[in-house]
């Protein structure tokens, strides 16, 4: 999988080259933040979303990141046609304080698979969900990518590890588990943790006795 | 007193079923309640004429905020969404019971509605067991569901972006 992804990374990379666009700045390094006055923070956070209830436990999530973090701009991926999501993102950042020193953008992105799509057309769709998932995460740069579980995000994930691999992006993935999650993770969870794709955040403490590299700080949202 | 059902955005006629059978209205209605509103989705029960207490439904709304501020006794099917809204709605002490619907797969909701009932938020049921777990919830003092502790998420961020390699 990770390797179907180098390829398309390596493809993309080649259309983007021909196409004329110049080479990325590469961000890896990150000041101390009590050093680091708001006017230098330049870093982009990418925040993934979702269905209703994923959607709602980010964006209680975001709430929370002030501006003792290090990001310029904030960016939320919607799978396309989710206008619920898009709109409670916007409700959101207007409640904010920082928006006028922090920017925010929505990004829309293909879904691997629609609801009542044929199978025979899944691995189309799934390559184009694929390879607009490596675009989103090289175009933006990210540093660091925040999700839950959508769809969305594993794509999202592998592309910024297969990117980061390829020296490309210094991105960080930081995935945090449902609150409906007591004792079982997800599916898309499951394939974070066992491929190591960055740090796995669960809300009720038996999952972090069964997945000892997770992190457990108490119910977050 | 006022009762507030909801089966959110799925199908859960069951639930709507057990909270409109003859027993379960009249425990109601005997436990001092007046009126029952129900959020039955696309489901469209029959209402029974005799009921004790006065029973409205309706099928879906933007934000059903309004209607469990309004609620001395919520019942609630076992999404998260639902269960976090039920539990941190202002307001004083409001009966809350989460019922889980069994006909779910992979069914995490019974685990979520579980550990919210050992922790004494809430009494979770079946829709078959409704009545006891009105009965019981009737003689217990609920302990209140915290607040969003908006130091934490932070900690975990600062912990992932400044410390890991």
């Amino acid at each position: 999988m990770i390797l179907l992804f180098i390829l398309i990374a390596l493809l993309w990379l080649l259309a983007r080259h021909y196409a004329g666009f110049g080479a990325r700045r590469h961000r890896t390094t990150l000041s101390i933040p009590s050093s680091n006055p708001p006017a230098t923070q330049q870093h982009t956070l990418m925040v993934v979303l979702g269905s209703g209830g994923h959607t709602a436990e980010m964006l209680s999530l975001v709430s929370t990141i002030g501006r003792e973090f290090p990001y310029a701009s904030r960016v939320y991926v919607a799978a396309r046609g989710d206008d619920l999501s898009v709109a409670k993102a916007a409700q959101a950042e207007l409640a904010r304080s920082d928006t006028s020193t922090v920017a925010y953008r929505v990004r829309l992105i293909p879904r691997a698979r629609n609801v009542g799509q044929g199978w025979w057309s899944t691995p189309w769709t799934t390559l184009r969900a694929c390879v607009n998932a490596v675009g989103a995460v090289y175009a933006d740069a990210p540093h660091l990518i925040l999700c839950n579980g959508p769809g969305t995000c594993i794509p999202l994930c592998l592309a910024a590890a297969a990117l980061k691999m390829l020296g490309l992006v210094g991105t960080r993935l930081l995935y945090v588990e449902s609150f409906a999650r007591v004792k079982r993770l997800s599916l898309s969870a499951r394939i974070f943790y066992h491929l190591r794709l960055g740090t796995l955040v669960v809300q009720w403490p038996a999952l972090q006795t069964q997945y000892p590299r997770s992190i457990y700080k108490g119910i977050l949202i | 007193m006022h009762v507030f059902v909801t089966v959110g955005t799925t199908t859960f006629p069951s639930l709507v079923d057990a909270v409109l059978s003859p027993p379960t209205l009249t425990q109601l209605a005997k436990l001092g309640y007046t009126s029952l509103l129900i959020q039955a989705g696309t489901y469209e029960p029959t209402i029974p004429s005799n009921a004790p207490l006065s029973v409205r439904t309706f099928a879906y709304a933007p934000s059903l905020t309004d209607e469990v501020e309004r609620a001395h006794l919520v019942v609630t099917h076992a999404g998260a969404g639902c269960l976090l809204e039920a539990l941190r709605a202002p307001g004083g002490e409001r009966k809350l019971v989460a019922v889980v619907n069994g006909a779910l797969m992979d069914n995490h909701q019974r685990e979520l509605a579980l550990e919210l009932h050992l922790r004494g938020h809430l009494v979770s049921c079946e829709p078959e067991s409704l009545d006891q777990a009105l009965a019981a919830v009737h003689h217990i003092t609920l302990v209140p569901f915290p607040a969003q502790a908006k130091d934490r998420f932070p900690s975990v961020l600062a912990q992932v972006i400044f410390d890991a390699a």
